[in-house]
Formats: structure tokens, C-alpha cells, sequence
């Protein structure tokens, strides 16, 4: 059959009424709306103007010294010009959220990005990333957690020691427990900086345990101390409303709560070889208080109903039962931070909150998994570590976190912890004070690596929500489900090992 | 439209204007072409959303070096990198690659089709290996020149006739070939 006889179907993508909508243009919008005004009006103007000046001379020239005219806080300097290649997805998004900020106290530097190889992106493994590096000329990495002792061993990466004392970086500055974990994961060396961290804590809502009779989480509480304390809201009302002891997020996922539950008691889906644990008798007891917790009510999932709501962010807030002032309970991250203060901005979460770690019981007090660290390292290949070191310490300043703080930011914690006065209102204060059981940390990097890690969690992400449904239906008990979990699990962690040796 | 007059006007532009115009315009290639990237309707949706929103904040720095939807195609493929990049993604989205069969189950997608065959084809074509389903669908979905796509996939004009010769060929001969519902005989 010749190709003009079928590319003409191929005109239109035969979805219907999916895609791109009003709808859609209205949530843009209102995304842009609302990030303007998370921004002090003043600096937000100041920095954009900047930036847009700098990114059409840029784009035009590609010359970043016609660039520079005069802007607030240009430097005189003494550098001669260099060029730094960073590892980074695309070139706009890191001039938009680093280049052009270092580059206005660094008038003579320029960037270029190395965008890590095809086969890496597939495969997400030491061997396929050590060749890309191998093949790139990126003077700055941003390695996983778990590579960076076997190349720092292979001498891949610079031991970062003697260029931080020369650059004076500060280590005091930076989150105790980041710096910890970069020794940790380099044998007692620094071989990076960790930016961008994030991790689980439990957020409670003060009122509601006032008000239900129940004694507030301490600090040091494991999952068994939370289901403890969750399970007295059985049966809790306010206004005619369920309140539960525990929620989870904006949309009904028993699987993602299982599994976040399960990370931060020091749990792995695989174990140090790789095989599937799915249905070992630590995650069985999470399986089995969660799909109690729901059957009985004290754990919600019936969230409030978010499904006529078009704005995603005003969806957010609808379904999430702790910012409905309907949860006594909830596990998130710091990105979400900025959802729940939309919540109390707009009156919906008038009670008082604080957060503490959930801790595993081996380690009370410590957080045992991160949900997101990005480790920025020297190529040994640079040809300008001096220049790369600088750049770190860029990204490791104080000045960075400060102000990444007083403009409504940042996303995630950065590597300094910020000055400036945190306040009651925000609670990075506590995430940046939580301490880390660096070596849990290091073990859940290293097992998220192994090649059948994202095979089992696709098995788990694609059945294990039913499998929970039907335990709360009575349809099944947790020893049929997990049984059932664990052989598709070893199923699939056979071709993930497969495919790696391929 | 002839977008380059953008480069001229600098902040002398209405961007909320200039927004409405280009998501009325281009965001259904936008969307689609995301849909094609990731098969997932729900991340097309956000790769949509994200890519008008950077377009936005970057209007500015668009030089009219290449189509503006070419510009907005190469936000698009950034951004879906980005998503494949992310720690969450690559734990839960993989289960796509796994249990989707077919990319348009019958059952939920017949009324859509104009005909058995505009199915096979599509389901043929979003069967290729990525590499080349990416450039066929540039080419005949998005209509851009071959010098745009070269552009916006990063690499050279004769790689992407290449990927286009070999995209037609693979579909052609998959399509030549008898179909098993019709017990072996195409009509």
C-alpha cells in the first residue's frame, strides 16, 4: 500500500473531543495568574525585565556580552569570559531559572546545556550515564544519589574538599543533613552539592485533635503511632461533616499513600538484590491498617467532590481533606506547600497545623526517604572546575535560599538554609530543621536504581489501587492481594533484569 | 500568521493578547503533538498547559528564526522530556508502556473513527518506534518543513527524510499485510 493512500488519515487524531479545549486556555490563564501573584510585584518586574532583555539580545547574538548593559546589580569583575556546559533538559529552562541570575554578577560567563544521551533516558542506569558523561563535554552534572559513589570511584567525578575551602562555600550554611548524605554517598567525601531536596512530613491539624479529645503526634511517631491516633477519629464529625484521622493528597490513590507510608518507615518494594518484597510482612501490616483505616472511615478517601472544578489548583484544594479542615492528618512533601497556603489564603483552612517527621521505628525522629534531591558534581573531564566550583557555590548560597524566600519561593528546599525569618506561617522552617537517617536515604537511592525497580512499581501502579478496593469490599484478604501483587511483581522484575543485560 | 513582527516590539506587545491568539491557533497541534509523545491524555494536557505558559513568559525571546509552531513544538518536546526525566513519572508512567495494548481500545473509542482503516493507520503509525513516529507526525500531522523538524529534533535534514522513508515504508508494509479480523483477506 503506498503512503498517500493512508497519511490522509492521519489528519486529524482520531480522539474526538479530547484535546486542547476552552477549558484548557482558561486554566493557562489562571496558572499565570495566579504565579504572578506569588511574587513580590517589585523584584518580580525588576527580574523579568532583566531577563527579557538578556534573552533576546542572547537569543539574537548568541552573544552574552552584548548582553550585559547596564542592570541592577551588574558587577565589575575581573574574569575573563568563560563558558560553562551543564547538564540540564534545555537550554530555556535553565537560562530562566540559573543563567541569567548568575550571569548578572558573572557578567563575562555563558552557558551551554548537555542534554543526557537517548539510551540514558531509556534505560536510567550507572552504565548507560557513565557513557554519556564519558561522551559529553558538560563541565557540571547532575548525577543521582545512588551513581555517585561508583564514579566517584572510577574518578568520573572531582572530589569537591579542596576547591570548597578555596571557594570558601561555607558549609556551616548549608542543610546539615544534605551534607551528611553527600559524605555519606561519597565515602566520607564530598563529591556534590544537594539542591532542590524534598521529602515527606506529617502535617496535622492542631483544632481537630483539641477538639476530638485526641493527644497531638510527637515528635519521633512512626506509622503505628499515626494509625494509633487516627483511629480514635472513627466516627468524628464537624458540621455534619466525616473528619477522618488520616488523608492522603487531592484525588483517591490508596496505592501512592501505601507506598509513601511504606518509604518513610525505611520500606523498599525491592530488596538489595533487586527482588521483589512486595508482600513482606512489614508491608503487609501498612496494606492491612490502610484498607482498615478506609473500611472503617478514619482514613478518608471519599475526598470532597473535585470533579466539576476546571482549575486545577482550585481542584487541588477541593479534593485534599486536610485543606478542607476535614483531616487530622495528612503526608506531603514541601512542593505542596504552596496548594495549602492557596487553602488558607482563601479561608478554607482556618485551623492551626504543625508538622513533624513520620519517622521509621528504627530510626525515631529521622525522615527516611527523600522525594526528590538533585546532586550537582565536577566533571573530571572539565577543563574550568575553578569556574564549575563557582557556579556550585552559587547554587549553595545563602543569598539564593534568602531570596528565593522573599519571593514567595522556592519550590523545594535549596541547599542553603535561608536567613531570612521563616515565621509561623511557612512550614520549611521544620523541613529544613527535620535530620535525615542519611544511610536509609542512600539505601532506597540505591534500590530505586536496580533494573527492576520501575518494572515492579509499574505492576504495583497499574493494580495495586484495585487490589486495595477490593480489600476495603471484603472481596479479598491482604495475604490473596499481596500474594497476587508479589507474582506479577516477580514477573516483571525478570524482564526489567533482562532488558538491563541487554 | 506572520509572527515575526514580535521580535520588533519587544514589551510594546500585549502578551495576554498574543496568548489567546496562539493557544486559538496552535493548541490542538500543541496538545496533539504531546498526545503523540507521551499517548497519555492527561499529560498532554499538562505538557499543553506548561508549554503555553513558558511561551508566555518567553514571547519575548522569540526571534522568528523558525514557525512559531515550530517554536511552540520544540517548548512542547522540552517539556515532555522534562516529565520523562521526573522521579515520579518514571515509577508510575512506565505502566503504560506495559498494559496498553492498542492505543485506542475499540470499546471506547469506535464513535471517534471515521473507519476501521483511519484506526489501523493510527494505531500503526503510534506503533513505530518513537524516533520515527515523532517525525512522520511532524511532517504529515503538524506539517512542518524538513528543515524545522531538523531543527526541533536536533539533527540534520537527511536524517529526518530517512526517518520519513522508513516510517512510510514500515506502515506501508504493515498495512499491506493481511488483517486477522477479516480472516485473512483485506478487501
Amino acid at each position: 500500500m503506498n503512503h498517500s493512500q493512508w497519511e490522509k488519515h492521519l489528519e486529524e487524531l482520531p480522539l474526538g473531543s479530547g484535546g486542547f479545549s476552552p477549558k484548557s486556555m482558561k486554566q493557562i490563564k489562571e496558572r499565570i495568574r495566579l504565579s504572578g501573584k506569588r511574587r513580590s510585584p517589585m523584584r518580580g518586574i525588576a527580574i523579568a525585565a532583566v531577563f527579557t532583555l538578556l534573552a533576546a539580545v542572547v537569543w539574537v547574538t548568541g552573544d552574552y556580552r552584548q548582553a550585559f548593559f547596564p542592570s541592577p546589580g551588574a558587577k565589575e569583575t575581573d574574569e575573563q569570559e568563560f563558558r560553562l556546559t551543564v547538564q540540564y533538559g534545555d537550554k530555556m529552562s535553565f537560562m530562566a531559572r540559573f543563567g541569567f541570575t548568575y550571569m548578572i554578577d558573572h557578567p563575562k560567563a555563558s552557558f551551554e546545556v548537555a542534554i543526557p544521551s537517548d539510551e540514558y533516558e531509556e534505560k536510567q542506569d550507572l552504565a548507560s550515564y557513565k557513557k554519556w558523561v564519558s561522551e559529553s563535554n558538560a563541565d557540571i552534572l547532575r548525577v543521582p544519589l545512588a551513581f555517585v559513589d561508583d564514579l566517584a570511584a572510577d574518578g568520573v567525578l572531582v572530589p569537591l574538599d579542596d576547591l570548597i575551602k578555596r571557594e570558601k562555600l561555607d558549609l556551616q550554611a548549608l542543610y546539615p543533613s544534605a551534607v551528611d548524605l553527600i559524605k555519606e554517598a561519597g565515602n566520607g567525601q564530598m563529591y556534590g552539592i544537594i539542591d532542590d531536596l524534598d521529602m515527606n512530613m506529617l502535617i496535622y491539624n492542631r483544632s481537630l485533635f483539641r477538639s476530638n479529645g485526641v493527644s497531638l503526634p510527637e515528635k519521633g511517631a512512626t506509622w503505628d503511632d499515626i494509625v494509633r491516633l487516627a483511629a480514635r477519629f472513627e466516627g468524628a464529625s464537624d458540621r455534619g461533616k466525616p473528619v477522618y484521622g488520616f488523608s492522603y493528597g487531592s484525588a483517591p490513590d490508596p496505592f501512592r499513600m501505601i507506598f509513601d507510608i511504606g518509604q518513610s518507615q525505611g520500606l523498599s518494594i525491592v530488596d538489595g538484590e533487586g527482588h521483589p518484597q512486595v508482600d513482606s510482612a512489614s508491608w503487609k501490616a501498612i496494606w492491612s491498617q490502610v484498607s482498615e483505616g478506609l473500611r472503617q472511615g478514619w482514613i478518608g478517601d471519599k475526598l470532597p467532590d473535585n470533579s466539576e472544578e476546571s482549575d486545577p489548583l482550585k481542584a487541588a484544594i477541593a479534593g485534599n481533606a486536610f485543606y478542607n479542615g476535614r483531616s487530622a492528618m495528612t503526608l506531603q512533601p514541601y512542593l505542596s506547600w504552596y496548594v495549602m497556603n492557596e487553602a488558607i489564603q482563601q479561608g478554607l483552612l482556618l485551623d492551626e497545623w504543625d508538622t513533624i517527621p513520620l519517622s521509621a521505628p528504627a530510626a525515631p525522629g529521622k525522615i527516611s526517604s527523600l522525594t526528590n534531591g538533585t546532586v550537582y558534581a565536577i566533571n573530571a573531564k572539565s577543563a574550568n572546575p575553578s569556574q564549575a566550583m563557582k557556579f556550585i557555590h552559587f547554587l549553595a548560597s545563602k543569598e539564593r535560599s534568602n531570596k528565593a524566600v522573599e519571593t514567595g519561593g522556592p519550590q523545594m528546599l535549596l541547599a542553603a538554609v535561608p536567613d531570612t525569618k521563616l515565621g509561623e506561617s511557612s512550614p520549611i522552617g521544620r523541613y529544613y530543621e527535620s535530620e535525615l537517617d542519611v544511610s536509609a536515604v542512600l539505601q532506597q537511592a540505591k534500590r530505586s536504581q536496580l533494573p527492576a525497580y520501575n518494572r515492579v512499581m509499574s505492576v504495583l501502579s497499574a493494580k495495586a489501587n484495585e487490589a486495595v478496593r477490593d480489600l476495603v469490599a471484603g472481596q479479598s484478604t491482604v495475604d490473596e492481594a499481596l500474594a497476587r501483587l508479589q507474582a506479577e511483581a516477580e514477573q516483571a522484575a525478570i524482564i526489567g533484569v533482562l532488558e538491563a543485560s541487554e | 500568521m506572520d509572527y515575526e513582527y514580535i521580535k520588533q516590539m519587544d514589551e510594546g506587545i500585549d502578551r495576554n493578547a498574543l496568548l489567546d491568539e496562539l493557544m486559538m491557533t496552535f493548541g490542538k497541534d500543541v496538545w496533539n503533538y504531546a498526545y503523540c509523545l507521551t499517548r497519555r491524555r492527561e499529560l498532554a494536557e499538562d505538557i499543553a498547559q506548561e508549554t503555553f505558559i513558558k511561551a508566555y513568559h518567553a514571547i519575548y525571546s522569540f526571534r522568528g528564526e523558525m514557525t512559531m509552531k515550530a517554536w511552540l513544538l520544540t517548548i512542547a518536546r522540552n517539556t515532555t522530556r522534562d516529565y520523562f526525566r521526573s522521579a515520579w513519572f518514571r515509577r508510575v508512567q512506565l505502566v503504560w508502556e506495559e498494559y496498553e495494548t492498542s492505543l485506542f481500545h475499540p470499546s471506547a473509542e469506535k464513535q471517534w473513527f471515521v473507519s476501521l482503516e483511519q484506526r489501523e493507520v493510527w494505531n500503526a503509525v503510534l506503533s513505530l518506534p518513537r524516533k520515527l513516529r515523532e517525525t512522520l507526525l511532524l511532517y504529515v500531522h503538524h506539517h512542518l518543513a524538513h528543515k524545522e523538524i531538523a531543527e526541533l529534533l536536533q539533527v540534520s535534514e537527511g536524517t529526518v527524510k530517512s526517518r520519513i522513508f522508513r516510517a512510510r515504508a514500515a506502515i506501508s508494509r504493515k498495512l499491506g499485510k493481511p488483517a486477522a479480523f477479516e480472516g485473512g483477506k483485506r478487501p
